[in-house]
């Protein structure tokens, strides 16, 4: 009844095949749909964000290395939303704290200084890396799940053949691609979760990598100006 | 935590994904599969060389009777003359051949090859004919009769050959098979091989009730539909009867044969 059905017309349409898979079958696939959705979902809010946020992270710095004034750059700058401003502002406010009393310890200054834009620098990756693991887990599951229906769809057929005792091409051809469906869509899920995954790691090591540079220019900075302060 | 960039990727993601899955329902990415004719199965059957045998009791194993056939003179080369009138082309080319323009370029064709030619092939055709011995006339069937025999039987039954006698169970199964209901049995029992005893008329109908006499293939498992399978052979021959099957190979072939009837081979 499913041959016949299957064999005319448009045979391999993903509604035909989904709405002849078995329950556990339909089930993985619509779990793959969902993540393959969220892995797109996550692809495009990400790769756009990172890319604002290494945008902005560079007109920040240039900025910040032309002022002449830091106390007024920071005075005007401190609400900006970039990364690499917060850290800025993080060091800053550290910086107008441990030199506000008369009596100023240096390496305990510096010391301070230096913890506290790095773990500024620390909370902003996190921030940026929040769903990451969203592609990663993706990437690496899908495929298996995918497995899991193919495998369940094969053994499903194969117990219609003994059942229907009929070992035809075309009664056991449907439910094979049914099943097999299934692990399509997992790869179709996985392939793009494992390059964006790859991808995005990479650009957020990046902005990772330039926003240490600039905290430790900034730390340099600072430090130099420490000598001057009683 | 959803802001405003998930939020638009996920407005993306979920289009991109409907616009993907309604191009693959409309067949955009499906291949044109390509038209299968409806093909004549071909029944490939691994048997011995003979599924059919003779149901004589003791088979003749005496070589059968020589068959000589009747001197009928030296082969006429009577129509020699004639051939020669047709082989030769006609210089002027019948009105009706003229009708047609293709054909007029025929005959001057035929006139460039050499009378060598037709010589040659004439004389090979008569060594052949020479070759091959006396022609055979209508009594040829002489030497096959029962007093020139000294094998046993009245008629040599070996004289239907493997071939042919296999060709009359491919026959025979052919015609069968619409004929046969496939019983419901499980545990193997389209493994069992019912030997039926047929019997027939010239005009190929079985005469009386086929007889079961053998089985094979029968194990403790399909014991139980052994009736049941033997009663669906029967019938499906019965219901096929009568046969068509050549009248030549009636004597001696399939007046009374043993027919192994395999399930396997009839669904």
């Amino acid at each position: 009844m499913q041959a016949i059905e299957l064999t005319s017309g448009s045979a391999m349409s993903p509604i035909t095949l989904f709405i002849h898979a078995d329950i556990i079958v339909k089930l993985v696939i619509m779990g793959l749909i969902v993540a393959s959705i969220w892995t797109w979902t996550t692809i495009f809010s990400h790769g756009r964000r990172l890319a604002r946020i290494a945008r902005e992270n560079e007109a920040f710095e240039r900025e910040f290395w032309k002022t002449d004034n830091i106390d007024r750059f920071f005075d005007a700058q401190a609400k900006r939303d970039a990364p690499s401003a917060r850290v800025f502002a993080s060091g800053m406010s550290e910086w107008r704290r441990s030199t506000a009393g008369s009596n100023v310890d240096r390496e305990g200054t510096r010391a301070r200084l230096a913890t506290t834009m790095g773990s500024t620098v620390a909370a902003e990756i996190d921030r940026l890396s929040d769903r990451l693991n969203i592609l990663a887990t993706t990437g690496s599951v899908a495929p298996f799940v995918g497995l899991f229906g193919t495998v369940w769809g094969i053994m499903r057929s194969f117990s219609d053949i003994a059942a229907s005792q009929n070992t035809s091409l075309g009664v056991v051809a449907p439910g094979i691609a049914e099943a097999l469906f299934a692990t399509a869509l997992g790869l179709f899920a996985a392939i793009p979760a494992v390059i964006a995954y790859n991808r995005l790691t990479h650009r957020i090591n990046r902005i990772e990598a330039r926003m240490h540079r600039f905290a430790d220019g900034f730390h340099t900075t600072l430090s130099r100006e420490l000598e001057g302060v009683q | 935590m959803i802001d405003k960039a998930e939020r638009t990727g996920f407005g993306l993601a979920v289009a991109g994904h409907i616009l993907l899955f309604a191009a693959l329902s409309m067949g955009l990415a499906m291949r044109n599969a390509a038209v299968h004719l409806p093909q004549d199965a071909m029944d490939v059957e691994l048997v011995g060389p003979i599924g059919l045998h003779s149901s004589l009791p003791q088979p003749a194993t005496e070589a059968p009777a020589e068959s000589q056939a009747p001197e009928q003179g030296k082969p006429s080369e009577a129509d020699t003359p004639a051939r020669e009138a047709v082989a030769k082309p006609e210089p002027v080319p019948t009105p009706r051949i003229s009708d047609v323009p293709a054909l007029k370029a025929e005959p001057v064709k035929r006139a460039a090859l050499s009378d060598d030619f037709i010589k040659d092939i004439r004389a090979a055709a008569a060594k052949e004919r020479k070759a091959t011995g006396k022609r055979l006339g209508p009594d040829f069937l002489k030497g096959i009769t029962a007093e020139a025999t000294n094998g046993k039987g009245a008629a040599p039954r070996a004289a239907i050959t493997g071939p042919q006698m296999a060709g009359l169970a491919a026959a025979i199964r052919a015609q069968v098979k619409p004929c046969y209901n496939v019983p419901l049995g499980g545990a193997g029992a389209e493994r069992i091989v019912t030997s039926l005893r047929l019997r027939f008329n010239r005009d190929g109908s079985v005469i009386g009730t086929p007889a079961i006499v053998d089985h094979s293939g029968v194990t403790d498992e399909n014991q139980g539909y052994l009736r049941q399978m033997d009663d669906a052979a029967r019938r499906a021959v019965l219901r096929c009867s009568p046969l068509k099957l050549p009248l030549e190979l009636y004597q001696g072939g399939w007046e009374d044969i043993i027919f192994d009837f395999r399930p396997e081979a009839m669904q």
